[in-house]
């Protein structure tokens, strides 16, 4: 190895060809694993797959029409905003393609097709890139659009059943178009649980296939992308507020249909989203269990789908949920003094 | 699995003890540096041998010839004093190097402190001089503890002592016992399931006062570090007041006692994924780092020259950088596995509390750094070790552990 003539770089001659290193201080540690934010988004997308599929199949084309505009106008609002902004673009770490997947998801197909591209603006532009991007927003941005678009969707579409496909890609599907594709289909007069597993019942595109979300939310938790507090806890509390009326003799069908499959999508994909949920694990089942009351309580009281509401509530608080439980640690380290004790012996001692 | 690459696959970690770079024409020269305003006993042109006392004084001040050459120069700097050595690969020891005059079992313990001083033997985890580290504990302490364990597993090689070197070791033991007046060592390694530790277990066995205790996934789990709590669990309360070296103290006193070489040799771990033969060798000390890089080649454009392991290391900071006592590796990382800080927000996955062993909550501290006045709230933070997981973990590439170190310098 020569040392060339500044003193701050120096090339090395081995075997195959030259190398120049220039001495710099870097920081510790010097190696990085291989977590990336793009990894973690990759495996999101990677499970949505299945369901994005079994949209399609359930629902028709215009089910993937509307998922590839929610995710294209993402990405393309992403873009138009960094380069205006003058932002490195933020693009490559596919934040924004799960956002639009995830938001297009919760539509009903019968959606006009500018609604998702809305839903995408305000979900990136509005609610993610104007609170300074990934990282330092305080709601789940797909989440927090569609309950502001919750009014649109309801007036402009009607939540049809799994099976009776729409095939056309027209902007705006008019009342007939509908009326003619329902009218062909005979749904059955009462859904089954085997129904309610794999998805053939009625709701928005993404969160009908109870099994696929499952799949996906297992997949997730083996990769260690999400844990498993958020989606068991929600999850858990949502479904329990479902069947316990069933142990009194009420009918539950009605809110297996409107509830089951919103309440786990979202329960997986939604309130798990890391930004906006708290870090230490108590907090993370605290905060599950809020979003699950406080969808199931929208649900009970105004008959609407409380997911897109109650996550967006529970982000708010997750915060103060972590403060909470770092507090009442800390407390518990100081006072019985026992769990501190056993930190400092795990203290590396070199010598005596 | 011992030996292979289990941290992080990306970077294997040699797994035995592959050449001795001491004897033979390897390497080219070496650099020494004596303690500024020391009179230097040597001037260029002077042949010298291996061991040779190349400046004044006695015990810490003294500087040894660790090859046998020519010295090609002495410089005077204001830091220190660099003696060259060019290498002439005869590997011809000092003649007054000799044996310790008496039997082991003739010694006493001032013998031994006196040894380990001249011979400038010091540990490598903590750069300690064994002597003045035998002077502080050489009455009542029941038992010697060796640590085989290591800092990390970016550094196999005193698990690779406890296999390879394993009389030298025992040998090292037994007059470190005489020295500290225990009655009994332990040895702690990463667990032998392998078998490659039967040879040690044997000769511990011959021994009679020695155990060695296998501490599981020892080798590989990080951080790891042999705590109070371990000793005491692995030895089911018996070591009593106890002291711990490291493997390479024992093997280094061992050979100054046998045949009074003194500390002139490191062996060290060339690794990284820039390498192209990854390997633990053994130098004589003052062997320039550069020189190391061109023994193993490399493949690749390096990005971070690390002395050390590429968790707690140190950037390299020069192209004259030498091997010490204390340079327990090299790693040279390539752009690919190389930690870049980056501006990016924390997107608050939680990684990093997940990871850290000692309870630190840095997903907040990361927040806090950004203030400028002593935090309400620690989270943890005076529990840090700086370990380095939590960068190691971030998928954001924050630089947890220098925002860690600022809020602790406020607290
Ligand atoms: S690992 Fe990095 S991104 Fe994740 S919470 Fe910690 S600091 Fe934030
Ligand atoms: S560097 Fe500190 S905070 Fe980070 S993992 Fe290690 S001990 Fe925990």
């Amino acid at each position: 190895m020569d040392i060339s003539g500044s003193s701050s770089s120096k090339s090395n001659s081995t075997g195959q060809g030259r190398f120049t290193y220039v001495f710099r201080r870097y920081s510790r540690p010097f190696i990085k694993g291989t977590e990336s934010v793009r990894g973690m988004m990759l495996d999101v997308i990677l499970a949505l797959i299945p369901v994005v599929a079994w949209s399609v199949f359930s629902f028709g084309w215009r089910a993937l029409a509307i998922v590839a505009v929610s995710s294209l106008c993402s990405v393309f609002f992403e873009l138009i905003y960094c380069r205006i902004s003058r932002k490195k673009s933020s693009v490559s770490d596919l934040s924004a393609v799960v956002s639009g997947l995830i938001f297009g998801l919760t539509l009903p197909v019968t959606v006009p097709l500018w609604l998702p591209a809305a839903g995408a603006f305000m979900s990136v532009v509005v609610f993610k890139q104007l609170f300074g991007g990934i990282g330092k927003n305080v709601i789940n941005p797909a989440l927090c659009a569609r309950a502001l678009l919750y009014p649109a969707v309801s007036l402009l579409s009607v939540v049809t059943p799994a099976g009776c496909r729409f095939n056309s890609v027209a902007p705006v599907l008019s009342k007939e178009a509908v009326a003619s594709v329902l009218g062909s289909y005979e749904p059955p007069s009462v859904y089954r649980a085997v129904d309610y597993i794999t998805g053939n019942t009625e709701g928005t595109i993404g969160e009908i296939s109870v099994i696929l979300i499952i799949a996906a939310a297992l997949f997730l938790c083996l990769r260690k992308t999400v844990s498993w507090h958020v989606p068991a806890a929600c999850a858990g509390t949502g479904l329990l507020l479902i069947f316990i009326p069933a142990l009194f003799g009420f009918d539950i069908n009605e809110a297996l249909t409107a509830v089951l499959g919103t309440l786990l999508f979202n329960a997986v994909f939604s309130a798990t989203d890391p930004v906006t949920s708290p870090v230490i694990p108590a907090g993370k089942l605290v905060y599950g269990a809020g979003c699950g009351i406080i969808a199931m309580a929208l649900f009970l009281i105004f008959r609407i789908s409380g997911m897109y509401i109650a996550v967006p509530v529970m982000n708010l608080l997750s915060k103060p949920i972590d403060r909470f439980f770092i507090m009442v640690q800390n407390k518990k380290h100081t006072q019985g003094g026992l769990k501190r004790e056993n930190r400092l012996e795990n203290r590396e001692i070199t010598n005596i | 699995m011992y030996g292979s690459s289990y941290f992080d696959d990306r970077i294997s970690v040699p797994e035995s003890l592959t050449m001795d770079l001491t004897k033979g024409e390897a390497i080219g020269t070496v650099l020494i540096s004596a303690e500024c305003g020391r009179a230097v006993l040597v001037k260029a042109g002077d042949p010298v041998f291996i061991g040779q006392k190349l400046s004044e004084g006695d015990n810490e001040e003294a500087v040894f010839a660790s090859l046998s050459g020519t010295v090609t120069s002495v410089t005077v700097s204001d830091k220190a004093t660099y003696i060259e050595i060019k290498n002439d690969g005869v590997g011809k020891t000092d003649p007054e190097c000799a044996p310790f005059g008496k039997k082991l079992k003739d010694s006493t313990p001032e013998d031994i402190i006196g040894i380990a001083g001249r011979a400038g033997i010091r540990e490598c985890m903590t750069g300690e001089y064994l002597h003045r580290k035998l002077r502080g504990i050489s009455s009542g302490t029941d038992s010697i503890v060796i640590d085989c364990i290591g800092k990390n597993p970016f550094l196999p090689i005193p698990g690779i002592i406890a296999r390879e070197r394993s009389a030298s070791l025992i040998n090292g033991i037994k007059i470190l016992i005489v020295a500290t007046g225990a009655r009994k060592a332990y040895i702690i390694a990463g667990d032998g399931s392998d078998r490659m530790l039967d040879h040690l277990k044997e000769l511990a066995g011959r021994a009679g006062f020695v155990r060695v205790l296998e501490q599981k996934n020892g080798m590989t789990e990080y951080p790891h570090a042999v705590t109070d709590k371990m000793i005491r669990k692995l030895t089911s309360d018996s070591a009593g007041r106890y002291a711990v070296f490291g493997p390479e103290a024992c093997l280094d006193i061992y050979k100054a006692f046998s045949s009074g070489i003194p500390c002139v040799s490191k062996s060290l771990t060339v690794g990284g994924d820039c390498v192209k033969r990854a390997s633990n060798i053994t130098v004589p000390l003052g062997t320039r780092i550069k020189e190391l890089l061109k023994i193993s080649g490399l493949n690749k454009k390096p990005s971070r020259i690390i002395v050390g392991d590429p968790l707690t290391g140190r950037s390299m900071t020069g192209p004259d950088e030498t091997v010490t006592i204390a340079t327990e590796a090299v790693y040279i990382l390539s752009d690919e596995v190389s930690f870049a800080s980056t501006p990016g927000a924390c997107i608050r996955c939680g990684k990093c509390a997940d990871i850290c062993a000692n309870g630190v909550i840095p997903v907040y501290i990361v927040r806090q750094a950004a203030h400028d006045r002593p935090p309400l709230i620690t989270y943890g933070a005076e529990n840090c070790t700086e370990c380095g997981m939590c960068s190691y973990v971030c998928p954001c590439g924050i630089d947890i552990v220098g925002k860690i170190r600022r809020v602790k310098e406020r607290l």
